[in-house]
C-alpha cells in the first residue's frame, strides 16, 4: 500500500533559522497521523509546505501521487485544511460562508443541501448557521471551520491544531467527526500539542525543534518507553491462587498484594486481555495504563543523553 | 508493525467515489471558472457592503475630496488684494488702474508711497503689488512709436508663489492689453477678458481644473487604500491562505477582487460627475461617457496597485503607511496641484512614470479641452500598458508561495 | 489565612462589562490558603477577564472585591506590589539576557541588588535556567521564555501569583517543570492560574469551572471527580474503530471515543441502570475482549459541567 502523504529530506530554512530539518515521513491512507510538537517546533511549518502554500528550502513532498512542490493545483480539489486561524469571513453568516467555499469546490444547490445538512447536524451547528463568527465562541468557530474543511468530501484532511484553545465538548465531537472522516477512508494528517490526543490517532510523529524524533504507534512507543502496563486484580483467596497459576502459565509474572495480585507487562496483547476477562468479574481488574505523557517524557529524557 | 488501520472494503469504495466530488464531473473548466469567481465576487459584495465604515468611505471621500478641492482649494485668481503705487499719476495710469479694478479678479488698494505698499505685502493684506513707474506715459508713447513696452514692476510675497505666478501672468496679460488698447484705442483688440482666458494659463478657471484632477487623487489614493487594508486583512486573519488552498486561481481572485471593487468606484466616478455637474456646474467639455470609460480602466490599475501594496505588507497598519507613502508624491508630481511644466526640468520625466499623472492630463484634457481619443490615444495607450503590467503582477504576487 | 488573618481573595458578585459585552456575569471567589486554584472552561467564558481582575487591572463593579486585602475598586497601586501577573502575551526585553531582565525587573520594583542577587540565584536555580543565565532572551525557547516571565513575576515575592495559561502550547517536559514552580511557590503565595490541559487541571487543589461568565462548580479536583454523575468504562479490544462504532449505538452511552487499545465510554448515571447491567451490555459488542469500569476522569467531570451550565 502506498502511501498518500509522503516527504523526504523535506527541509525549511528561513535565513539562518532552519525550521524544518531533513523531515521524511510516510502517511498510510485511511489513518488518522498524529503530528505532535510544541509551539515553534516546525509542525505549521510541515503542514504549510504539505499544502502547499510554503515552498521548501529542499526535499521532496507527494500528496495523492502529486508533486505538490511542483504542482501545487492539483490537489486543491482533493485536500481538505484547517488552519490555526480559522477560516471564516467576518461579516457573512456561517451559512453565507458555506455557500463561499461550496461555490469554490463547484458545489451547489441540491448536493450543497444534502452535504451542509449532515454537517450541521453532526457538528451540531443548527443554531450557529445564521450568526457570524465574530458572535460565535471559539469551540463552534472550530467546528464550522471543520465543516468548511470536509464539504468537498476530501480524501485527505490536514488540520493544523484543531482543538486549541476549545472546550471539551466541542474537542470531543471534534474527535469523533475525525474518526468518522478516517471511518470512510480519509486520511487525516493532524497537528497538535495536545498528548492525550495522541491516544485517538493511529501515528504519531514527534517532532522538536524541527527534528523527527519519534515516529511510530502511539502503542509502540508506549512498549518502548514507558514501564509497561500495570494490572491490579482485586480477588481473594482461592481464585486469587487460581489466577495467579494461570496468569503464571501465560508467562507473566504476578505478586501478591493486599487485596489480590499485581503484575506488569509491557504489551497488552489479545491473549491477556481474554484471559483476565476470564479469571475475575470486570470490576475486580484495574489497568493502569502509562499516560502519554509519561512517555513522551521518556523518550525525550532518552533523546536528550 | 502493523501501520495504520486498514479499513473496511466499503468506506475505501466511498473514498474513492467522493475523489469526483470536487467539481462536479464533466462540467466545462470555463464554467467550472466562472462559478468561482462567481462565488468570490459574491462574497466580496456581501462583505464589503456589511462593512458600514468602508462603505462611508467609499461615499464620503469622493464627495468630500470634490467640495474640498472644486470649492475651497481653488487656486483660481478672484478678487485678489492687490497694492497699487502710482508713481506716474497720469490720465493713461489711472485708467490702468481702472481698469484693473473693473476686473473681478482684482480688489486694488492705492497707495501713496513705496514704504506703504512694502508694508501691505509684507503684512498680507495684500497678495501681490504693481508699481506704476513715474515715466508711464513716456513709456506708452515710445510704445506707440514701436518702441519697448513699459515695465511695470510687480511686487509679491514669495512664500505665495503658486498664487503669485497666476496672479503675475494674468497682470501681465491684463496690463499688455490694456497698454495696446490705451495705444490704439481703435486697433479693435478683443476685450481684455477674453484675450486672457484664451492665451493664458488655464489655472484662471480654477474650479474646472480642480475637479477634472481630483478623480486622478481620489482614485489613485482611495482604491489603493482599500484594497490594500481589505486583503492586508485577509492575509493577517488566515482567510487569504485558506483561499490558496482552493481550486480557485490567481487570475480567478483578482478577478473577484477586482470586478467588484471596480464597480464600486466607477460608480464612484459616476456619483462624482453628478455631484460636481449638478452641485458645482462642472460638467466634461468632452465626452462623458468617454471619461467614465477611461477612468473605469485607471480604477483596475489602482486596485491592481492596492493587491500588490497588500502582498508586501504585513499588517494593515503597514499597508496604510504604503499606501500614503505612495500617494504623497503622487499628490505633489503628478500634476494635480502644481503644473509638471513648474518643476525642474531635470525632474519632469519621473512624474511620467506614474499612470496618475497621464490619467490627470487625461481627465483634464477631456474636462477643460474637450478632447477625445484621436488626440489622447498615447496617454491612454500608456494607462493601458500600466494597467496590464499591474495586474500580470498583482496576479503572481498572488500566488506567490512564501 | 494569610498573616493578617483575612482571606487571600475575597469576592462576590464580580461584574464586568466590555461595551455590549458582558465578561463576567457574577463571579464568587474565596481564597483562604496559600494554593493552587485552577480556572478553567471554554474559550469567551471569562477567565483572562477574571485573572486581569485578581492583578488589579480591570474596573469593575462588585458586592465585595478584596485581593490581599485592598480593594479592587479603589486604589490598587499597593496591591500591584504585592501580585505577580503573567498574561498570555507577555512581554520580555527582547535583547537583554535572562539575568539582566531579572535585573531589569529587579529595578522597577526597587529591589535593592544583594537582595537581587539572593533571590535572582535562588529563582534561576528553581526554574532550571541558572546554566542559561547569560543567553538573549530572543533566543529562548518557549518554555523558557514561560520560565523566565514566571520567574520575573515572582521576583518580588509576591504574595498572590496570577498566571494566564502558562503552558499554553509549550513542550512536555517544561510544561511539567513549570508546574513543579508552581506547587513550589504554594509554600508562599497563593497561584491563581488558567489552563486549558486536563492533566495540569487535575493537579491542582482547587478547580473553579468558568462559563459565561458564570462560576459552575468550585472545588477539589478528586471531590468534584467523585460527585461526578457520569460513569466511565474501557473497552479493551484490539480493533477500537470498530468497536466504537458500534458502542456509538448503545442507547445509554454519553461519549464514546477509540484511543488506541481501548474505546472509552462515558455512560449518565441512571437509577434503573447498575454498573453490571452496562458492563455486560458493553461487553456483548464483538471485538471487546475485557471491559473495565473506572471512576469518572476530569474529561468527564468537565464536559458534565459543560453540560450542566
Amino acid at each position: 500500500m502506498s502511501a498518500v502523504i509522503e516527504t523526504r529530506g523535506l527541509t525549511k530554512r528561513f535565513g539562518n533559522f532552519t525550521a524544518v530539518d531533513d523531515l521524511s515521513i510516510a502517511v498510510e491512507p485511511g489513518s488518522i497521523f498524529a503530528f505532535l510538537g510544541a509551539n515553534g517546533s516546525g509542525k505549521s511549518t510541515t503542514i504549510r509546505m504539505l499544502i502547499g502554500v510554503l515552498r521548501p528550502t529542499s526535499g521532496t513532498i507527494t500528496v495523492d501521487g502529486v508533486d505538490v512542490i511542483r504542482h501545487p493545483r492539483r490537489v486543491r480539489d482533493r485536500i481538505g485544511y484547517m488552519g490555526q486561524r480559522v477560516s471564516l469571513y467576518q461579516g457573512l453568516s456561517i451559512r453565507e460562508n458555506v455557500e463561499f467555499y461550496a461555490g469554490l469546490y463547484g458545489l451547489e444547490g441540491d448536493a450543497l443541501e444534502r452535504r451542509w445538512g449532515g454537517l450541521r447536524e453532526r457538528l451540531a451547528l443548527g443554531d450557529a448557521e445564521g450568526e457570524r463568527p465574530e458572535n460565535l465562541p471559539a469551540g463552534i468557530r472550530q467546528r464550522a471551520g471543520l465543516a468548511l474543511a470536509t464539504l468537498h468530501e476530501p480524501r485527505v484532511l490536514f488540520l493544523d491544531e484543531p482543538t486549541a484553545g476549545v472546550d471539551v465538548e466541542s474537542r470531543g465531537l471534534f474527535w469523533d467527526r475525525i474518526a468518522e472522516e478516517a471511518e470512510r477512508g480519509v486520511t487525516v494528517f493532524v497537528t497538535t500539542h495536545f498528548l492525550e490526543e495522541v491516544e485517538y490517532c493511529d501515528w504519531v510523529c514527534f517532532i522538536e525543534a524541527g527534528k523527527l524524533i519519534a515516529d511510530a504507534a502511539p502503542e509502540a512507543l508506549r512498549e518502548r518507553h514507558s514501564g509497561g502496563y500495570r494490572i491490579h486484580l482485586a480477588v481473594g483467596g482461592e481464585a486469587c491462587e487460581r489466577a495467579a497459576r494461570r496468569l503464571r502459565e501465560a508467562g507473566l509474572a504476578p505478586r501478591p498484594t493486599g487485596d489480590g495480585l499485581e503484575l506488569d507487562t509491557t504489551t497488552l496483547d489479545a491473549r491477556v486481555l481474554a484471559l483476565l476477562g476470564e479469571l475475575v468479574p470486570p470490576d475486580a481488574v484495574h489497568i493502569e495504563q502509562p499516560p502519554m505523557t509519561d512517555v513522551f517524557r521518556r523518550l525525550l529524557a532518552r533523546e536528550a543523553a | 508493525m502493523k501501520r495504520g488501520r486498514r479499513p473496511s472494503e466499503p468506506g475505501r469504495a466511498s473514498a474513492a467515489r467522493t475523489g469526483a466530488i470536487g467539481g462536479f464531473a464533466g462540467a466545462n473548466p470555463l464554467v467550472k471558472s466562472w462559478r468561482r469567481i462567481r462565488a468570490l465576487i459574491v462574497r466580496e459584495v456581501r462583505a464589503t457592503f456589511r462593512d458600514r465604515f468602508t462603505v462611508t468611505i467609499l461615499v464620503a471621500v469622493p464627495i468630500g475630496a470634490l467640495l474640498l478641492f472644486g470649492f475651497i482649494l481653488t487656486t483660481e485668481v478672484k478678487h485678489l488684494a492687490l497694492g497699487v503705487l502710482d508713481a506716474s499719476q497720469t490720465s493713461a495710469s489711472r485708467r490702468l488702474v481702472a481698469e484693473l479694478a473693473a476686473q473681478e479678479s482684482f480688489d486694488p488698494t492705492v497707495v501713496a508711497t513705496r514704504d506703504e505698499l512694502e508694508r501691505l505685502v509684507a503684512s498680507g493684506r495684500v497678495a501681490a503689488a504693481i508699481v506704476i513707474p513715474p515715466s508711464f506715459d513716456r513709456d506708452l508713447e515710445r510704445l506707440r512709436r514701436d518702441g519697448p513696452a513699459p515695465e511695470i514692476e510687480v511686487v509679491y510675497d514669495a512664500a505665495e508663489t503658486v498664487l503669485a505666478q497666476n496672479a503675475e501672468a494674468y497682470l501681465r496679460g491684463i496690463l499688455g492689453a490694456t497698454a495696446r488698447a490705451l495705444v490704439d484705442p481703435a486697433g479693435g483688440r478683443p476685450r481684455v477678458t477674453v484675450a486672457s482666458r484664451t492665451l493664458f494659463n488655464p489655472t484662471l478657471d480654477g474650479t474646472a481644473y480642480m475637479v477634472s484632477g481630483t478623480y486622478g487623487f481620489v482614485l489613485s489614493f482611495l482604491a489603493v487604500l482599500i484594497t490594500a487594508v481589505s486583503v492586508v486583512g485577509e492575509r493577517a486573519a488566515g482567510t487569504f491562505e485558506q483561499l490558496q488552498v482552493t481550486p480557485a486561481t490567481s487570475v480567478e481572485i483578482v478577478l473577484g477582487k477586482l470586478l467588484p471593487l471596480g464597480a464600486v468606484f466607477a460608480f464612484d466616478v459616476f456619483l462624482m460627475a453628478l455631484v460636481a455637474g449638478v452641485g458645482m456646474g462642472v460638467w466634461p467639455r468632452g465626452s462623458l461617457v468617454f471619461f467614465l470609460v477611461v477612468s473605469a480602466v485607471y480604477v483596475l490599475i489602482s486596485l491592481a496597485l492596492g493587491l500588490l501594496i497588500s502582498a508586501t505588507s504585513k499588517s494593515a497598519a503597514e499597508a496604510v503607511q504604503r499606501s500614503v507613502i505612495f500617494s504623497i508624491p503622487l499628490v505633489q508630481l503628478s500634476g494635480f496641484i502644481f503644473p509638471v511644466r513648474n518643476m525642474p526640468t531635470w525632474l519632469q520625466w519621473f512624474p511620467k512614470v506614474f499612470p496618475a499623472t497621464h490619467y490627470i492630463a487625461v481627465s483634464r484634457a477631456i474636462y477643460l479641452r474637450g478632447e477625445g481619443a484621436a488626440t489622447l490615444w498615447p496617454e491612454l495607450l500608456f494607462i493601458l500598458a500600466g494597467g496590464v503590467v499591474l495586474v500580470a503582477l498583482a496576479v503572481r504576487s498572488v500566488g506567490a508561495r512564501a | 489565612m494569610d498573616a493578617k488573618g483575612d482571606p487571600i481573595i475575597e469576592i462576590r458578585g464580580l461584574r464586568k462589562r466590555f461595551g455590549h459585552r458582558t465578561a463576567l456575569a457574577g463571579v464568587d471567589l474565596r481564597v483562604t490558603k496559600r494554593q493552587i486554584v485552577a480556572v478553567t472552561g471554554p474559550d469567551g467564558a471569562g477567565k483572562t477577564t477574571l485573572l486581569r481582575t485578581l492583578a488589579g487591572l480591570l474596573e469593575i463593579e462588585a458586592e465585595v472585591a478584596t485581593v490581599l486585602g485592598y480593594d479592587l475598586r479603589g486604589d490598587v497601586t499597593e496591591l500591584k506590589a504585592h501580585t505577580g501577573y503573567v498574561p498570555q502575551t507577555f512581554a520580555l526585553q527582547r535583547d537583554l539576557s535572562i539575568l539582566d531582565n531579572l535585573r531589569f525587573t529587579a529595578r522597577l520594583h526597587r529591589i535593592p541588588a544583594d537582595e537581587l542577587r539572593r533571590r535572582a540565584d535562588a529563582l534561576l536555580a528553581r526554574t532550571g535556567l541558572a546554566p542559561f543565565a547569560d543567553r538573549m532572551t530572543s533566543a529562548l525557547s518557549g518554555g523558557m521564555k514561560q520560565k523566565l516571565a514566571i520567574a520575573n513575576a515572582l521576583l518580588p515575592a509576591p504574595a498572590l501569583l496570577v498566571l494566564d495559561e502558562p503552558t499554553a502550547g509549550v513542550d512536555v517536559m517544561a510544561r511539567s517543570e513549570i508546574w513543579s514552580i508552581l506547587a513550589e511557590s504554594r509554600r508562599t503565595a497563593a497561584v491563581v492560574v488558567s489552563t486549558s490541559y486536563l492533566d495540569e487541571a487535575e493537579q491542582a487543589d482547587r478547580l473553579v469551572y468558568l462559563d459565561e461568565g458564570r462560576v459552575v462548580a468550585d472545588g477539589v479536583p478528586a471531590v468534584l471527580r467523585r460527585e461526578s454523575p457520569r460513569e466511565l468504562y474501557r473497552a479493551w479490544t484490539d480493533d477500537a474503530r470498530h468497536v466504537a462504532r458500534a458502542a456509538r449505538g448503545l442507547a445509554f452511552a454519553a461519549a464514546v471515543r477509540a484511543s488506541g487499545r481501548f474505546v472509552r465510554v462515558e455512560v449518565e448515571r441512571a437509577p434503573d441502570r447498575d454498573r453490571a447491567t452496562v458492563t455486560r451490555a458493553i461487553a456483548a459488542i464483538p471485538g471487546v475482549l475485557l471491559v473495565e469500569p473506572l471512576p469518572p476522569d476530569m474529561e468527564s467531570t468537565l464536559r458534565h459541567l459543560a453540560s450542566a451550565a
